[in-house]
């Protein structure tokens, strides 16, 4: 009977302790395999967060609330500023204010609309204009086609186009973004593709890009333009390249006397990596904790069940099988054990990954702007595996040295 | 092939007691050979080092051509395999096995799966096992698993076979049977049983009191 015959026979015939190391050793995998994939996202969370912007300017709302909102695409619907302040900094880079306060604004390097206004799936659609494409500092080049020339046009991050298979000249229909706002039915419209960009790594990629022409259009279409103060022309941010000296004077005007916030990009990112650092410290020692009991508890359970099975080693010992035949049996047993707990705990990892991750709401990425595949949980499986074999490794030791004599005496 | 023991000397661990020493001692090939004797002499330990499963202290142990001492611990398993049948006192079946999977466990790895099967079947079917082939022996009587673990040694058909205590837990009609079945599988090959049974007496060719073998 060949160590193959032999491991699954005892596997399958010893039905209770062979379910309960199973399931140990899967529940160690799914917890330990969601954990990671967790720590994976967490510290991935930024990592898709666009660039080239030195500031930010929103409306009132914590600055990393408006940080995450604009260069990373997470949170509700944010609130809105006045078009007319976006055209007041960018076509005179001179504010001129309601109470007839003129300020000038000539340390400005390049001033981008944006708003979004619309879905197509579950990507959102973001009004802006050219200058968001052909912003020197942007990154961004076009990877097919070319940037929009009219309301209807669209342009596609890479990753709407691959997935979705789109390309230059197809027509998508989309839906205004409601938000929360539950009484308010949603807008269909259709858009044509004019250009595809090439991927960036960021959350650009993830988007979608329309004129601002046709956001103000849905927007006021839809009734999704608030209290109406501006007739519908607003933006949820403006983004800002400016010369850094200029920072406070850019807040000084904007915060005092607006119901905007500037915010600057690379202090709130410094911010947000201080706040995030202890947690994913921590979230990264629980890992390696929950990995490393994990793995422990695997080569327990497998210890004992193989201390369980001396006599039977002895007994195959003492009618003629070499320790290489049994040694491939604990192997084999072992590696099947490994194996099937790996495949179960993946399958529950995977099940249960989602829940997990919509459960945590707002604390990770959404998952159509970072995936988070069930492969990445390989380390997991890796050690579930490793410790399969670790804990063969010992009885293997014992056999090797094993006086068949006395086992078979009980000594 | 016969065996042969010279100045063996036996210790039990912990403490290194002396169990027995035989100066000289030799069954020769054909034989079959009854050994009696009071309980914890240490008969079992006899059989074990005949099989090669320890070797001991001092002393030469020969198995036909083969010097155990000689030879690796692998070594000795591959003797076994090819050479050795052995039933054990405490029969020691594989519980999660059927009746069938523990005799094919006995035969030699060239054995092809067929003739393997056949083989197994029959031997089975020699100790009157057959139709229990298929059931675990977890759930067998101490004489079944004693007639299961006499047909592995059957089926296995060895140049030696050496049985410890093999009709203990049997009536004397199932005692017959695998006394029977012994002696025929161990026609022209070395027999040596360990045994209080009397009523088998008649079927050896010798029979020696193992206290008259050893010196303490």
């Amino acid at each position: 009977m060949s160590p193959l015959r032999l491991a699954w026979i005892n596997l399958t015939r010893r039905r209770m302790p062979t379910v309960i190391v199973l399931v140990a050793i899967a529940v160690s995998v799914a917890v330990s395999g969601m954990l990671l994939r967790l720590y994976i996202l967490s510290g991935a969370r930024f990592a898709t967060m666009a660039g080239h912007v030195d500031v930010v300017v929103g409306a009132k709302a914590g600055g990393m609330d408006i940080l995450l909102g604009s260069l990373n695409a997470e949170g509700e619907y944010p609130g809105y500023v006045p078009y007319k302040l976006f055209q007041s900094l960018r076509d005179k880079q001179t504010v001129r204010f309601e109470d007839g306060a003129v300020k000038e604004t000539s340390y400005l390097k390049s001033v981008t609309p944006f708003v979004y206004f619309g879905k197509y799936r579950q990507h959102r659609i973001i009004g802006t204009d050219e200058s968001f494409f052909t912003n020197a500092t942007s990154g961004l080049v076009m990877d097919a086609g070319k940037w929009f020339a009219a309301d209807g046009d669209v342009v596609l991050g890479s990753d709407v186009a691959r997935r979705e298979s789109l390309k230059p000249g197809d027509t998508i229909p989309a839906d205004s973004w409601t938000g929360t706002r539950t009484n308010l039915q949603p807008v269909s419209f259709t858009m044509k593709v004019t250009g595809v960009l090439r991927r960036t790594g960021t959350v650009w990629d993830q988007s979608l890009f329309g004129t601002v022409g046709q956001a103000h259009a849905v927007l006021r279409q839809g009734g999704l333009t608030g209290n109406g103060n501006w007739d519908g022309y607003v933006l949820n941010y403006f983004l800002v390249n400016l010369d850094a000296p200029a920072m406070p004077a850019l807040e000084t005007l904007i915060n005092g006397r607006t119901v905007g916030q500037v915010i600057s990009v690379p202090r709130e990112k410094q911010r947000l990596a201080e706040l995030t650092n202890t947690g994913r410290r921590l979230g990264f020692l629980m890992t390696a904790l929950i990995l490393l009991l994990g793995g422990l508890s695997v080569t327990a359970m497998m210890i004992t069940r193989f201390e369980a099975m001396t006599i039977q080693l002895a007994v195959l010992r003492a009618i003629g099988y070499g320790r290489r035949a049994v040694a491939w049996w604990l192997i084999w047993e072992g590696l099947m054990l490994g194996c099937a707990a790996c495949v179960i705990g993946a399958a529950v990892d995977g099940v249960l990954f989602p829940w997990l991750r919509s459960a945590l709401g707002a604390a990770l990425p959404a998952p159509e702007m970072l995936a988070c595949p069930l492969w990445q949980s390989w380390p997991v499986w890796l050690t579930a595996l490793a410790a399969t074999i670790l804990a063969v490794l010992i009885p293997l030791h014992r056999l090797y040295r094993q006086n068949i004599h006395n086992s078979l005496r009980g000594v | 092939m016969e065996i042969r023991f010279e100045k063996i000397k036996v210790t039990l661990p912990p403490d290194g007691r002396t169990l027995f020493r035989i100066h000289a001692w030799r069954v020769p090939a054909g034989e079959h050979l009854l050994i009696q004797g009071a309980s914890g002499l240490g008969k079992t330990t006899l059989l074990h080092l005949a099989a090669g499963l320890f070797v001991p202290e001092t002393g030469d142990v020969h198995l036909g051509p083969h010097h155990l001492n000689a030879l690796s611990d692998e070594e000795r398993c591959r003797i076994r395999r090819g050479h050795v049948g052995l039933v054990f006192q405490k029969l020691n079946l594989l519980d999660h096995l059927t009746a069938l999977e523990n005799v094919l466990l006995g035969q030699p790895p060239a054995t092809s799966k067929k003739d393997a099967r056949a083989a197994a079947l029959a031997a089975l079917e020699r100790v009157g096992m057959a139709a229990l082939a298929g059931a675990r022996s977890a759930v067998l009587s101490l004489g079944e698993q004693q007639r299961v673990a006499v047909a592995r040694v059957l089926a296995a058909k060895p140049d030696i076979v050496l049985a410890d205590e093999p009709t203990s837990s049997l009536d004397q009609a199932n005692a017959d049977a695998v006394m029977s079945a012994l002696v025929e599988v161990a026609r022209d090959r070395t027999l040596v049983v360990v045994s209080h049974d009397h009523r088998i007496q008649s079927r050896f060719h010798k029979v020696i009191n193992f206290s008259e073998m050893i010196a303490r």
